[in-house]
C-alpha cells in the first residue's frame, strides 16, 4: 500500500546534472539501503524523495500517489538528519510532540502516541530533557522518536549513524533493524558506510556519480557485483582487481602469465579485469598453488589476518584464518576456487 | 592565570580601584549636589558629604521642575523617555528580526541588494541625515508627538546585520525538520528561531533601551512642548538661560533620576543580557 516508486528521477543544478535518472520501486515495508561514496547524490535523492529538493525530471510515487508537487508534510514521510535536528529550546517530549500538534491531533492522543514511542526506544526517564543534557546516543533515539510517532508511510534516514561512536553506532543499528522488524514501515536509509548497508538493507541501491550502479538484496551485490565499481566498494577490504586479457580460447591470461578459465564465451573484448575477494584467496601447499604473492605487510584483525601482497606490479590483499602468520618478504602460494571469480570489461566496468 | 604574586596582585586591585574611582567620583558629585541647597552647591568649595535635603529635591523635580528653567514635572519627561526608549527597542528588535527573518530564510528577487542596502545604512548615523528627516517628519505633521520622536530611529541595519548572522548559525536541518514537522514560515519563526534568538534579543534590548533612552540631539529637534520633552532634554532645559540662576540641585536630581532606568534594565537584564553576547545554544 505505501511502497515508493521512483521512475526516471533526475536532478539538475542548472546545466550540471547530478542525478541521471534513478528508477527503483520499494516495496511497502521494505527497508532500503542507498549507498554509495560522498557526492554520488545518495542524500539528494533522499532529499528529493522528502520534498527538500525539487524534482528535475521523473516522478516519485508514494502509496500509490504521485508527489512531485506535494509539500514535505503532505508526504505522509518522517525523516532522520545525520546531526539529528532537534529543536534544542524544547524537552524530549516536545521534540516529539511538535509535528502532532501542528498536525491538530488532540492532546490525549498525542500523549499516548509519545508515551508510547518514549517506551520502545527506552527515552521515558528522559522525556522532560533539553536536547543538550543527552549523549549523541539519546539524541538520535530522540530522533527515530519523533519520526516514530508520526506513523508516516515512509522512513527517510539521512546517514543517522555517522555522528555516533563506532561502538554506539553497532548498536543503534541492531536498534534500527529491530524497530523496523517491529514497525514494519517502508524505510529509504542513506549512508556511505557499506557496512551498515549490508546488514540492515533488504535490498540496497549502489551509487556512483549520480547513477544507480546496482539494486539487490546485500547478499546478491556482494557475490555478483554489476560493476567494478560495486566490487570495490562493497566488501572490505575491497575485492582484489587485476587487469587481464583474453586469449583466443576461452581464456583469460593475467599479466603474470596466469591463464584462468573463463567458463563461457565473452566475444571479443581487447581487455579484461579479473576481481576476487580476499577471503576466496586460500593458503596451499606449493603444488596446489594457481599462483602467489610476496608478502608485504600483515594487519591482524583477531578472528582473521590480512596478508597485503604483491603479485607482479599489482597488490593483492587475502584475508587468512587466525593462527597462520606468513613471514613479510615470503612467498605465499595461494589458490582459490574458479567458481569465485569475477570477470569485468575494462573499459566499462561491466561485469561480464 | 593562577599565579602567586603579592606584588601583582596589589598592583591590580590598585589599579582596578583607581579606575571604578575616577568612574564614580562625577557620579557621586552629582549626588551629592542633588542633596543641597541651591546655596550649598555653588558654595566654594563643595561639601562632597550629602546634605539633608534629598527628598525635598527630588520631591520637587518629579513635581514642577525646576522653576528658573524648564516647570515641567520630571515624573513626565521620565514617562516621555521610558516610551520612546520602549517604542524604539521594541519596535528596532521587531523590525530587524523580521527582515532578517526574510533576508535568510527566503529567496526572492534582489535579496542580496536589499540585504546591502540595509547594510550601507549602517555607515549613516543619524547625524547625516537628520535634515531631509526633519523636513519629512515636519512636513507629516508627527512634530512633538511620540511617532515623531521614534519613527525616523527604528529601523536598525546593526540589529539586522546582527540577527541575519545568528540565523545562519541555525543549522538548516532544523529549518528542514520544522518543514517536515508541517510547520510553515511562520510557526517556525514564531515556534523554533524566536525562542533560540530570546537571549540574542535580550541583550539587544538592552543595548537599544539604553540607546533610546539616551538619544539627545532628534528629540532635541523634534520637541517643543514642555508635555513631550524627554528627560534627558529635560536636563538640558532646566539649566536657565539669561539672569536666571541655574537651581543646580534640581538638575543633578533629575540627573540622577534619568540614569536610573538605564541601571535598572542592566540590572534586571544582566544575566540575559551575558548569556546573549557569549552563550550560542544550538
Amino acid at each position: 500500500m505505501s511502497g515508493v516508486e521512483l521512475r526516471g528521477v533526475r536532478k539538475s543544478y542548472g546545466e550540471l546534472e547530478v542525478i541521471h535518472g534513478v528508477d527503483v520501486a520499494v516495496a511497502d515495508g521494505e527497508f532500503v539501503v542507498i549507498v554509495g561514496p560522498s557526492g554520488c547524490g545518495k542524500s539528494t535523492l533522499l532529499r528529493m524523495v522528502a520534498g527538500l529538493e525539487s524534482i528535475s525530471a521523473g516522478e516519485i510515487e508514494i502509496g500509490g500517489r504521485v508527489v512531485n508537487e506535494l509539500e514535505p508534510k503532505d508526504r505522509d514521510i518522517a525523516m532522520v538528519f545525520q546531526n539529528y535536528a532537534l529543536y534544542p529550546h524544547m524537552s524530549v517530549f516536545g521534540n516529539m510532540a511538535y509535528g502532532l500538534k501542528i498536525r491538530g491531533l488532540a492532546p490525549a492522543l498525542i500523549q499516548e502516541r509519545v508515551t508510547r514511542a518514549a517506551e520502545i526506544l527506552e527515552l521515558t526517564p528522559l522525556l522532560a530533557r533539553r536536547p543538550r543534557e543527552l549523549s549523541g546516543g539519546q539524541r538520535q533515539r530522540v530522533a527515530m522518536g519523533r519520526a516514530i510517532v508520526r506513523e508516516p508511510a515512509l522512513f527517510l534516514f539521512d546517514e543517522p549513524l555517522s555522528n555516533l561512536d563506532a561502538k554506539l553506532r553497532v548498536q543503534m543499528r541492531l536498534e534500527i533493524q529491530k524497530l523496523h522488524h517491529r514497525l514494519a514501515t517502508t524505510s529509504l536509509y542513506v549512508t556511505h558506510d557499506q557496512v551498515e548497508a549490508m546488514t540492515l538493507a533488504q535490498r540496497m541501491i549502489v551509487m556512483n556519480q549520480g547513477h544507480a550502479e546496482q539494486i539487490g538484496a546485500p547478499m546478491a551485490v556482494y557475490d555478483a557485483p554489476a560493476s567494478l565499481f560495486v566490487a570495490g566498494f562493497i566488501g572490505s577490504p575491497a575485492m582484489n582487481c587485476l587487469p587481464a586479457s583474453v586469449a583466443g580460447d576461452g581464456r583469460a591470461v593475467l599479466e603474470g602469465g596466469l591463464t584462468l578459465p573463463l567458463g563461457r564465451d565473452i566475444g571479443k573484448t581487447a581487455a579484461l579485469t579479473v576481481g576476487i575477494r580476499p577471503e576466496h584467496l586460500l593458503p596451499c601447499s606449493d603444488g596446489d598453488a594457481a599462483f602467489s604473492i610476496e608478502v608485504e605487510a600483515l594487519e591482524e584483525l583477531g578472528a582473521d589476518v590480512l596478508v597485503h601482497g604483491r603479485y607482479g606490479r599489482h597488490s593483492v590483499v587475502a584475508r587468512l584464518p587466525h593462527g597462520q602468520h606468513p613471514a613479510v618478504g615470503t612467498r605465499l602460494p595461494l589458490r582459490f576456487a574458479p567458481d569465485k571469480l569475477h570477470f569485468f570489461e575494462s573499459a566499462s566496468g561491466r561485469r561480464l | 592565570m593562577v599565579e602567586k604574586r603579592p606584588w601583582l596582585d596589589l598592583f591590580c586591585h590598585a589599579t582596578l580601584i583607581a579606575g571604578v574611582v575616577a568612574l564614580a567620583f562625577p557620579v557621586w558629585l552629582t549626588f551629592v549636589a542633588s542633596t543641597l541647597t541651591a546655596q550649598q552647591v555653588l558654595s566654594v568649595p563643595m561639601p562632597l558629604l550629602p546634605g539633608g535635603h534629598l527628598l525635598e529635591n527630588y520631591a520637587a523635580v518629579l513635581a514642577h521642575g525646576s522653576a528658573n528653567g524648564s516647570a515641567a514635572p520630571v515624573w513626565r519627561m521620565m514617562a516621555n523617555s521610558l516610551v520612546m526608549a520602549l517604542i524604539i527597542a521594541v519596535g528596532k528588535i521587531a523590525i530587524s528580526i523580521a527582515s532578517a527573518f526574510a533576508i535568510v530564510y527566503f529567496r526572492f528577487p534582489l535579496r542580496n541588494f536589499f540585504f546591502w542596502l540595509i547594510f550601507v545604512t549602517l555607515m549613516l548615523p543619524v547625524e547625516v541625515r537628520i535634515m531631509p528627516t526633519y523636513k519629512v517628519v515636519a512636513d507629516l505633521g508627527l512634530l512633538d508627538s511620540y511617532a515623531g520622536l521614534t519613527l525616523p530611529l527604528i529601523a536598525s541595519a546593526t540589529a539586522t546585520f546582527l540577527f541575519r548572522q545568528f540565523f545562519l548559525t541555525v543549522p538548516d536541518e532544523l529549518a528542514e525538520a520544522a518543514r517536515i514537522d508541517g510547520a510553515g514560515p511562520l510557526r517556525f519563526f514564531f515556534d523554533i528561531l524566536l525562542p533560540l534568538s530570546a537571549t540574542n534579543i535580550a541583550a539587544l534590548f538592552v543595548i537599544l533601551f539604553i540607546y533610546g533612552w539616551n538619544q539627545y540631539l532628534w528629540p532635541l529637534l523634534v520637541t517643543t512642548q514642555e508635555s513631550m520633552y524627554t528627560a534627558v532634554i529635560g536636563i538640558k532645559r532646566m539649566i536657565a538661560g539669561g539672569d536666571a540662576a541655574t537651581e543646580w540641585q534640581l538638575v543633578m536630581a533629575t540627573a540622577m533620576l534619568a540614569m536610573l532606568p538605564p541601571v535598572l534594565v542592566v540590572v534586571a537584564m544582566q544575566r540575559w543580557f551575558v548569556k546573549g553576547l557569549v552563550e550560542t545554544e544550538k
